[in-house]
C-alpha cells in the first residue's frame, strides 16, 4: 500500500460500523491531504451545529463550505437543497416556473417517493465537491459516510434503480453516478473498523458487498487497536501479582493486565482482518482519551501515513 | 429492587433507542434475558438490519426467528420459568404481509404486490424500514403470546429518524397530492390526459414515463389499502405512547453521542413517551472503582524501567476515569442513570450477558 494509491483517487467514501470513529477517520484523512500540500474537502450529511463538541472546531458543519483548520475545508450536504441545486442546474431555462411548483405539496411528497432520487441526487453533489462544482478546486473528498447499514442502500441504489427507470434525466444522473462510483481509478471506499466481535463480523460483511457491487475497498483502517508495551517477562511479572489489597496498587495492576489482555484480542482481530482484507488493513492506537482534539487527528494521519510508506 | 426490575415486571414492551455504536444490541440482549429470568415469555426483536442481536444471543443470522433453549439459558445462570424467542424484521416480506393483511381482496392485493414499483423500490422508500420495524412489533404484541417484547432499534442519531418514519411514510402514501393525481385522471378519462398538469409534466422529464407510470398504479391502487395501514400505524403510536410501554436510552460518555442521547430524551418526553432510565454502557470508570489518588512506587513490583511502564499505562486509564467520572457525577445529578462497566473480556455469549445483569437488576 502506497500514499499515491490513495492520492490518485477523487472520492474517498469512509463506512464502518457505528460509533468506530468514522469521522475522526475521515478528518485524519483530511489532515494527511494538507500535510502534503493538497487541498481537501471533508463531507458529510450530517449537521454539526456551531459550539456542539466536533474535535474542538468551533466552526461547526453546515451547508456552506468553509475552511476547518489548514487546507480542509468542510461542508454538510442536504439532500433537500442537493435537489433543488441539481434542478436548478439541469432545468436552468425553465427554473423561474419549476421553483414555484417546486414547492408544491405534489410535488414535495413525489420527491420522497420517487424511487432513490434523493440518495443519488446526494451523491451526486459530493462528486461534484470535487470535480469543480465547489466554491475552490479540491483535490480529494473525503465523504464520512453513513454507517453500514444505511451506506450499502446509497452505494447499490443506482445499479437498483437502474433496472426500473427506463428514460428521463434520472436515468441519466443515475448512469453517471454509476460511471464514478465504480471506476476504480476515481473512486474508493475506505473501511472503518475496530478489534471487537461484532464489529470485525460486521466489518468482513461491508467489505464483501461493498465488493460485490462493484466499488473498490482501498483498505480498512482498524481504530481503536491496544499495543502493549509490556514484554512477555513483563507480563510474567504482573500476572504474578495476582490482585493486590492496596487499592491504588490494584488499579494499577488490573488496568495493565487489560492492557494486556486487550493486546492479545486486537492482534488476534487485526489478524482476521488482513487476512480478509488481502493485506489491506492499517492500525490506529487507542487514544485514552474521552474526547479526541484537533491534535490528535493530526496524530492519526501520522500513523497512517507510516503505514502508508513502504520500508526502503 | 432497582427501578430497571420493576420495567422487566410491569411494562409489556421495552425499545432501547440510542446511536450507532454505544452497544444497544448488547443492552436490548440483556433485558430480554431478564425478561426470560423473571418468568415471562420474552420476545428480542431486532430490527437492526444487520441482524446482530441475533448473533450476539448465539441465534444464527440466516434464521428469521428462533428460540434460546432453556438448557442455554439455566447454563449462563438464568433461572425460572420463563423463554426466549428472538425476531428479525424482514421489510419486504413484513410489508407483504401487512398489505394482504389489510386489503379487502386477494386481487387487490396482488395488484400492488405485483406492481414494478413496489417490487424494487417499496422496501427503500424513506420509512419503510422503520415502519415495518413497528408494525412487527404491532403484530407480535397483537398476537397476545408475550408477556414482555424488547425491541432493538436501528441507530438514531434524532428521533425523527425513527418513531416519525411512519409518520413521514404516512404521509407519502396518504398524500393529499397523490390523490389529486387520481381524481384528475378520474376526471379526464385515462392516464394520458394527467400530462396536462404542469407538475406531472416536470417529474416525467426526471423519471421518464415508465417509472411514473408505475409509480401511478401503484400510488392509484394502494388508495384501498392505505385506510387500513393508517389505522394500525395510529395502533402502533398508541401503544408506544401507552403504560405498557417503556424507551430505554443507551448511551457512552462521548461527545456528540452523550449530547445526542439528552436531546433525544428531552424529544420523547415532549412527544409524551415515557424514558426515564438512561443506561450508559462501557464506561471505563465504573470498571475500576479502585483507580483513586496516586500509587506507592515502591510497592509496584519490578525494576525502575517496569515501573515506569506501569505508572504510564495507569495514567493513560487514569484520563478517561477521571473524565469519565466527572461526567457521570454531573449527569447523575440530573438522570436516572444506571452505568455499566467495560468488560476486560468481550461479550460474546450468554454468560458475558449474564454478568452484566447485576448492574441493571437486583
Amino acid at each position: 500500500m502506497e500514499l499515491s494509491e490513495l492520492f490518485d483517487k477523487k472520492l474517498i467514501v469512509v463506512t464502518g460500523k457505528g460509533g468506530v470513529g468514522k469521522s475522526a477517520v475521515s478528518l485524519a484523512l483530511s489532515y494527511l491531504n494538507s500535510a502534503h500540500g493538497r487541498r481537501p474537502v471533508y463531507t458529510t450529511l450530517e449537521h454539526v451545529e456551531k459550539g456542539s463538541y466536533f474535535f474542538g472546531y468551533e466552526t461547526g458543519v453546515n451547508e456552506k463550505e468553509q475552511l476547518l483548520d489548514d487546507n480542509i475545508s468542510a461542508v454538510s450536504i442536504q439532500p433537500n437543497t442537493a435537489l433543488r441545486d441539481y434542478i436548478h442546474e439541469h432545468f436552468v431555462a425553465l427554473y423561474p416556473v419549476y421553483a414555484t411548483i417546486l414547492k408544491s405539496k405534489t410535488l414535495q411528497t413525489f420527491f420522497e417517493a420517487a424511487p432513490g432520487l434523493k440518495e443519488l441526487i446526494t451523491i451526486g453533489k459530493v462528486w461534484h465537491l470535487g470535480n469543480r462544482g465547489g466554491k475552490r478546486e479540491y483535490d480529494q473528498v473525503i465523504f464520512d459516510a453513513p454507517s453500514t447499514g444505511h451506506a450499502i442502500p446509497i452505494l447499490n441504489l443506482p445499479s437498483k434503480v437502474l433496472g426500473m427507470v427506463r428514460g428521463g434525466a434520472l436515468r441519466e444522473h443515475i448512469e453517471w453516478v454509476e460511471g464514478f462510483l465504480k471506476d476504480p481509478g476515481k473512486t474508493a471506499v475506505v473501511v472503518v473498523a475496530a478489534p471487537e466481535d461484532m464489529v470485525v463480523r460486521e466489518t468482513i460483511e461491508l467489505i464483501e458487498s461493498v465488493e460485490s457491487i462493484g466499488i473498490k475497498v482501498l483498505f480498512t483502517v482498524v481504530n481503536n487497536v491496544y499495543d502493549s508495551e509490556f514484554s512477555k517477562g513483563e507480563e510474567e511479572i504482573i500476572r504474578g501479582m495476582g490482585i493486590p489489597e492496596e487499592p491504588g496498587i490494584r488499579a494499577v495492576i488490573e488496568t495493565a493486565m487489560d492492557q494486556i489482555g486487550r493486546s492479545e484480542i486486537s492482534r488476534k482481530y487485526m489478524r482476521k482482518i488482513r487476512s480478509v482484507s488481502g493485506g489491506r488493513a492499517l492500525s490506529i492506537r487507542r487514544i485514552f482519551k474521552n474526547n479526541l482534539t484537533q491534535a490528535d487527528l493530526k496524530n492519526i494521519a501520522e500513523e497512517i501515513e507510516e503505514q502508508l510508506t513502504p520500508d526502503s | 429492587m432497582s427501578g430497571l426490575d420493576a420495567i422487566v415486571e410491569e411494562k409489556k414492551v421495552v425499545v432501547c433507542i440510542g446511536s450507532g455504536g454505544v452497544g444497544k444490541t448488547t443492552i436490548s440482549s440483556i433485558f430480554a434475558l431478564e425478561g426470560a429470568n423473571k418468568g415471562k415469555k420474552t420476545l428480542a426483536l431486532t430490527v437492526d438490519p444487520s441482524k446482530r442481536l441475533a448473533q450476539s444471543l448465539g441465534i444464527s443470522s440466516a434464521s428469521e426467528s428462533a428460540k434460546i433453549s432453556k438448557r442455554r439459558l439455566k447454563n449462563a445462570g438464568y433461572g425460572g420459568s420463563g423463554e426466549l424467542a428472538v425476531r428479525v424484521l424482514e421489510v419486504k416480506k413484513t410489508f407483504d404481509h401487512l398489505i394482504r393483511k389489510v386489503a379487502r381482496s386477494s386481487e387487490e392485493s396482488e395488484r400492488i404486490l405485483q406492481n414494478d414499483y413496489y417490487k424494487s423500490i417499496a422496501d427503500s422508500i424513506a420509512g419503510a424500514h422503520e415502519y415495518m420495524a413497528m408494525e412487527t412489533l404491532l403484530s407480535a404484541y397483537e398476537e397476545g403470546d408475550y408477556d414482555l417484547i424488547v425491541v432493538d432499534t436501528p441507530p438514531s442519531e434524532h428521533l425523527s429518524a425513527f418513531l416519525r418514519a411512519p409518520l413521514r411514510m404516512n404521509a407519502i402514501l396518504d398524500s393529499a397530492g397523490f390523490k389529486s393525481f387520481f381524481l384528475m385522471d378520474k376526471l379526464s378519462f385515462g392516464f394520458t390526459r394527467v400530462f396536462t398538469s404542469m407538475s406531472l409534466k416536470f417529474i416525467q422529464k426526471i423519471v421518464g414515463v415508465d417509472v411514473l407510470h408505475d409509480m401511478w398504479r401503484f400510488f392509484s391502487d394502494f388508495e384501498a389499502v392505505s385506510e387500513g395501514i393508517k389505522e394500525r400505524a395510529e395502533r402502533t403510536y398508541e401503544l408506544l405512547g401507552s403504560d405498557d410501554t417503556c424507551f430505554i436510552l443507551v448511551t457512552n460518555l462521548k461527545e456528540p453521542t452523550l449530547g445526542n442521547t439528552l436531546d433525544l430524551r428531552e424529544e420523547l418526553h415532549s412527544d409524551g413517551y415515557s424514558a426515564e432510565a438512561i443506561v450508559v454502557n462501557r464506561t471505563v470508570a465504573e470498571r475500576y472503582p479502585s483507580a483513586v489518588g496516586n500509587p506507592n512506587m515502591a510497592k509496584l513490583p519490578g525494576d525502575k524501567k517496569l515501573k515506569d511502564k506501569l505508572i504510564r499505562n495507569y495514567k493513560s486509564y487514569k484520563n478517561v476515569i477521571d473524565a469519565e467520572a466527572g461526567i457521570l457525577k454531573e449527569l447523575t445529578l440530573d438522570y436516572k442513570c444506571h452505568a455499566i462497566p467495560e468488560l476486560s473480556t468481550e461479550v460474546k455469549g450468554l454468560k458475558d450477558l449474564y454478568s452484566l445483569r447485576k448492574y441493571l437488576f437486583g
